[in-house]
């Protein structure tokens, strides 16, 4: 497989045409006004009605939805990712800027400072609340969350979010003395099914969910005030005003346009209704302004379409990356046994941080979108491939080695002509693993503004839609059964053939 | 053309070690290291190949004493054949034997008309070259090992129990025609072996080694007739031929 330097040709070519194609829709992005949302629908929802106003009024605009939580959006707004986001108040100053100290009085300034701007409230507030199913309430004499504290038996469910914001359960516990006997997190839209199904007792909720009236569920009464208000707000970047007043104009006019009801009307068309997120916005705009918006309803087409580049993207990148790097770490490891232990042990170790962890870890670093996804698979991708190199090299039998060395060829000439090809189908056996794995892992891209296979996965989840889940987990699975298939092939075309005898 | 080891001395445990050895291997001739397992016969045989360095004394190919520098030089004119053969499992016969050939810069009819001289002198049937090691039977695999070796018409050749792992028949075949090949092509010889049959038969001169030392150099003869210690009787002696059993 060494001698066929074209074929190594042939694969940056691609790779660089693929590379280029992103790097257009990037730099055409310069020009775009980037909304992002969080990834729960109403975020969602306010994301895909302020970007279809702007588009209505002629300002190019693209949405990039789900994008994961809190963090990741406010790191993205902060280096330019992202323009605009919704937010709420009480997160901004009890999560965001918790250290700060701040009361809403001081936030403007605070975040003018920063070069960021913030709307007036949009009319509703989608305060935190804590929610028990109506029969529990009943049988348990359950109205206010004091109540809780009498009832060390019951199972809490949290949002993951919500566990550890300073606003959220450490505080709650505090404030009502409750217990932490049974404290799972899980992901909000799941903790609903959780709820009916009783395998928990306890969720938080934002008030303005449409399960709460679909499940019928109770909300305690927030007797000892602990959540603060929490009203919905555009953040967005001064500096994209500036250069686009429009866009304040836009601003002002959602401003007090979204009473609470409304609100939870819309959420409920969305997650009890089943309409797409575009419709409802589109509906608002028309219903409220007068109107028409356009919008691209897409097609599954045209969903698996810029899935699978987007996601062949991110596993061929990543995976080029690694194995360029990783096989001369392999053979260094393999000739300087100190230098290999070292090797072997960082991949290792990189290899144990979870995957989740990792990809938020690489924001800072690099952002939101592709590159700090490619990071982390890359990072991913370098130990089987360094420990197969390594080892494939190792193994080759010492009365080889000694008759290759006793010949009197260069070391160069001995790993080039006989050390790397017998070591061969050890080598690509790791480039199979790391791809494998590889696709897998890329679907998490989708929390970071990756695209990908993960992406309808995540909306699924979010809206409880099985063909949606199962939109990105069939491609992906056929994509890893493919992957296989092509290095089996690879193996079968490049493992010289005195080898396999 | 002689090799001359000079009070070589070796050790890493306390198995194989070498000590102080002083020995001449005579040009043209075939000396055979014999001994039994752990005496250091195979870790001189490596010691003169420069896979292992002396702790102390010189090697001598030559006057040219071995060192890191003219290792490379001095290998090209060393062909060193193994038991089972060491042949690269990748490579055809013919990519094996011709490997270091075309690395120095032979045309293809240099080396086609040394493939047809070392393909008659080992007896190997031309189109066995086209097979890869594994498709080989084990006595081809050796012959095929030895044209390597001879390739590029080396001064010197070591052999380290060549003929260790094969069937008693294809090694009396391969003895038999080992041993015209030696003496047609008058090369500087060391083999190595554990076997006192095969040592009579190809030697010009023994030597037995013990617990890193030479305990005897000689013929056979010699060693039958005036044994430097007892231990020299009885390694004769534990070597019975089926003939006299």
């Amino acid at each position: 497989m060494f001698n066929t330097a074209r074929n190594i040709f042939h694969l940056i070519f691609i790779l660089s045409a693929f590379i280029s194609v992103h790097l257009n829709t990037f730099a055409q992005e310069k020009e775009t006004i980037k909304v992002g949302s969080k990834k729960f629908t109403e975020n969602v929802i306010l994301g895909e009605i302020l970007t279809q106003f702007l588009i209505a009024d002629s300002i190019k605009a693209v949405h990039i939805r789900e994008l994961g939580g809190t963090t990741i959006l406010w790191n993205a707004l902060l280096k330019g990712e992202i323009d605009i986001y919704p937010d709420y108040t009480g997160t901004i100053l009890k999560e965001i800027l918790a250290k700060e100290n701040l009361i809403s009085s001081q936030l403007e300034n605070y975040l003018n400072d920063k070069g960021i701007g913030i709307t007036k409230p949009l009319g509703f507030s989608n305060t935190y609340a804590i929610g028990v199913k109506n029969e529990t309430a009943e049988k348990l004499a359950l109205f206010s969350i004091s109540d809780l504290s009498n009832h060390p038996e019951l199972k809490f469910g949290f949002t993951n979010e919500f566990l550890d914001r300073k606003d959220g359960w450490p505080g709650l516990r505090n404030t009502y003395k409750l217990f932490n006997n049974y404290v799972t997190g899980l992901d909000h839209d799941l903790a609903y099914k959780g709820l009916e199904s009783g395998s928990i007792d306890v969720i938080d909720l934002y008030s303005t969910d449409a399960e709460i009236k679909y499940y019928n569920l109770k909300v305690l009464k927030d007797d000892k005030n602990y959540f603060t208000d929490y009203k919905a707000v555009f953040l967005y970047r001064k500096a994209i005003v500036k250069k686009f007043p429009v866009i304040l104009k836009i601003l002002s006019q959602l401003e007090d346009s979204i009473p609470e009801s409304l609100m939870i009307k819309m959420n409920s068309e969305i997650k009890i209704n089943r309409l797409s997120e575009s419709i409802v916005a589109a509906n608002f705009i028309k219903d409220k302004f007068s109107l028409t918006t356009k919008f691209k309803e897409s097609t599954l087409l045209s969903r698996l379409v810029k899935n699978t580049l987007d996601h062949l993207f991110l596993v061929s990148v990543s995976l080029v990356m690694a194995i360029l790097l990783a096989i001369p770490l392999g053979i260094i490891s393999y000739k300087v046994k100190r230098i290999g232990n070292v090797v072997l042990s960082i991949t290792g170790i990189i290899q144990t941080i979870p995957s989740l962890a990792l990809l938020v870890f690489m924001i800072p670093l690099l952002g939101i979108g592709s590159w700090p996804a490619i990071a982390a698979l890359f990072l991913y991708s370098l130990l089987p491939v360094v420990r197969n190199t390594f080892s494939g090299l190792q193994n080759i039998p010492e009365s080889i080695k000694e008759s290759a060395i006793v010949l009197g060829l260069p070391g160069i000439v001995i790993l080039r002509k006989i050390e790397l090809p017998i070591a061969s189908p050890s080598i690509l056996s790791g480039i199979k693993i790391s791809a494998v794995i590889n696709v897998g892992t890329a679907t998490l891209g989708a929390l970071i503004g990756a695209g990908g296979y993960g992406q309808p996965i995540l909306t699924g989840i979010r809206l409880d839609s099985i063909p949606l889940i199962l939109e990105g987990a069939i491609p992906a699975a056929m994509l890893a059964l493919l992957v296989q298939g092509l290095f089996d092939l690879i193996e079968k075309l490049f493992v010289p053939r005195g080898l396999k005898l | 053309m002689s090799i001359r080891l000079e009070k070589i001395s070796y050790s890493y445990n306390s198995e194989n070690a070498i000590d102080n050895i002083s020995l001449i291997i005579d040009e043209g001739k075939t000396t055979v290291l014999i001994g039994q397992s752990g005496c250091g016969k195979s870790t001189l045989i490596r010691l003169i190949a420069g896979f292992l360095n002396a702790q102390s004394g010189n090697v001598y190919f030559d006057n040219n004493v071995l060192q890191q520098i003219n290792l490379l030089e001095l290998r090209k004119r060393i062909g060193y054949v193994i038991q089972g053969g060491g042949l690269f499992p990748h490579l055809t016969g013919f990519q094996n034997v011709t490997l270091l050939a075309k690395y120095t810069g032979w045309d293809n009819k240099k080396i086609s008309d040394r493939i047809t001289e070392l393909t008659a002198l080992t007896k190997l049937p031309a189109e066995k070259l086209n097979s890869f090691p594994a498709e080989l039977s084990g006595g081809q695999r050796q012959r095929v090992s030895i044209i390597r070796a001879l390739m590029l018409d080396p001064e010197y050749l070591l052999l380290d129990e060549p003929l260790g792992a094969l069937d008693p028949m294809i090694r009396f075949e391969l003895q038999q025609d080992l041993k015209v090949i030696f003496q047609k092509l008058n090369k500087t010889v060391l083999l190595v072996t554990h076997d006192l049959n095969e040592a009579a038969f190809f030697a010009d001169k023994i030597v037995l080694m013990k617990d890193g030392c030479v305990v005897q150099e000689g013929s056979l003869k010699n060693f039958v007739d005036y044994p430097a210690t007892v231990f020299v009787t009885k390694f004769i002696q534990s070597q019975r031929s089926v003939l006299n059993v």
